[in-house]
């Protein structure tokens, strides 16, 4: 076990639920290292989840952790985070999780502007319950739930999670681990909505079933060749690659606990 | 180099033999506690210590540190 994780897993919990392969305990890892270097202690953060193979990730965590109801991660955060404006709170989601189940909760989270940080972690498939069609499963993809091929589009996060409000939106994958690592400490570090959407390959639901790879690596191969690595100040990728980066941060836009707070003060002078 | 593989933990996604770009990691024929086979560092020398290989193992359990 690296040094990082020594710190910070608990070990009687182990081993992780993910599969040979998954792209989620990659996640965990970079995150590790992310508080490690922010220097957040651990009576400092609140880890929320819903449910999902991506929930998971917090319950090895040695820090505070609320795994929740499907797809109520967010709302559960933005109470933690009304009643404790001083605690960092990151949630943990999948993206069935968070913008298909919760996809309510998701737009008034960002509507409302709270100071959390999401990471969603997409493998554009409900993966735990055997491979049934998400909201982000791409157009035409074969799931056990559209044998056919998928015939709706799935989600613009982007547009959507900004258009809603988010005050950060960065994209970043499993398959480069150092841009994931600098997309969740901007994020961290960033006051408002901050929203992290990582694609994080599932070889055993997706890769096996839909894409017929034999090996994790074969799939994470694949991924690699879809995505680009975009230039600071740059939206779009080039060839209709997937573009990994902050896409979006914007500091102008009150954040909602520091407003809150504001109130509280005026209305406590009044009496 | 030295790379310290969790026998404990590895699940054999071989993904770390992925990221290494120098060809220092390979599967071999010895099994975890899961019972999966592991990597092991087949030419330690040709490290060059980017820590790669950790950063992409889902199960944390690699760790590289200086000799």
């Amino acid at each position: 076990m690296n040094s990082t994780a020594e710190k910070y897993i608990r070990k009687e919990a182990l081993p992780f639920i993910f599969c040979p392969g998954c792209g989620h305990g990659i996640v965990v890892n970079s995150f590790l290292r992310v508080i490690d270097k922010l220097g957040i202690g651990k009576n400092q953060m609140g880890l929320v989840s819903g449910i999902g193979c991506s929930s998971w990730s917090p319950v090895y965590l040695q820090f505070d952790c609320l795994h929740t109801l499907h797809g109520r991660a967010l709302a559960q955060a933005e109470g933690l985070k009304a009643v404790n404006p001083d605690k960092t709170v990151v949630v943990f989601t999948g993206d069935g999780d968070c913008a298909g189940i919760g996809g309510n909760h998701l737009i008034h989270a960002a509507k409302r502007n709270v100071d959390i940080t999401v990471i969603m972690m997409s493998n554009y498939i409900y993966g735990m319950t055997g491979g049934q069609r998400a909201p982000t499963t791409p157009y035409g993809a074969i799931t056990k739930t559209s044998p056919l091929g998928n015939e709706e589009h799935p989600f613009d996060l982007f547009r959507l999670v900004t258009g809603a409000g988010a005050t950060y939106y960065a994209r970043a994958s499993a398959t480069h681990p150092i841009q994931l690592d600098k997309a969740i400490e901007e994020g961290m570090k960033h006051k408002g909505f901050s929203f992290i959407e990582v694609l994080s390959p599932c070889p055993t639901t997706a890769g096996r079933n839909i894409f017929s790879f034999k090996t994790p690596s074969e799939m994470y191969d694949w991924y690699e060749s879809q995505v680009a690595v975009l230039k600071p100040g740059q939206t779009e990728a080039p060839d209709g690659k997937i573009g990994l980066g902050i896409l979006y941060m914007n500091n102008e836009r009150a954040e909602l606990c520091s407003v809150q707070a504001e109130k509280k003060e005026v209305a406590r002078n009044e009496n | 180099m030295k790379i310290e593989i969790d026998s404990q933990w590895c699940k054999g996604c071989a993904l770390c033999v992925r990221a290494c770009k120098k060809g220092v990691l390979e599967i071999g024929g010895e099994r975890s506690r899961g019972g999966y086979l592991m990597p092991f560092a087949k030419n330690p020398g040709a490290c060059i210590g980017c820590r790669m290989c950790e950063r992409s193992c889902p199960d944390v359990c690699i760790s590289v540190s200086r000799e």
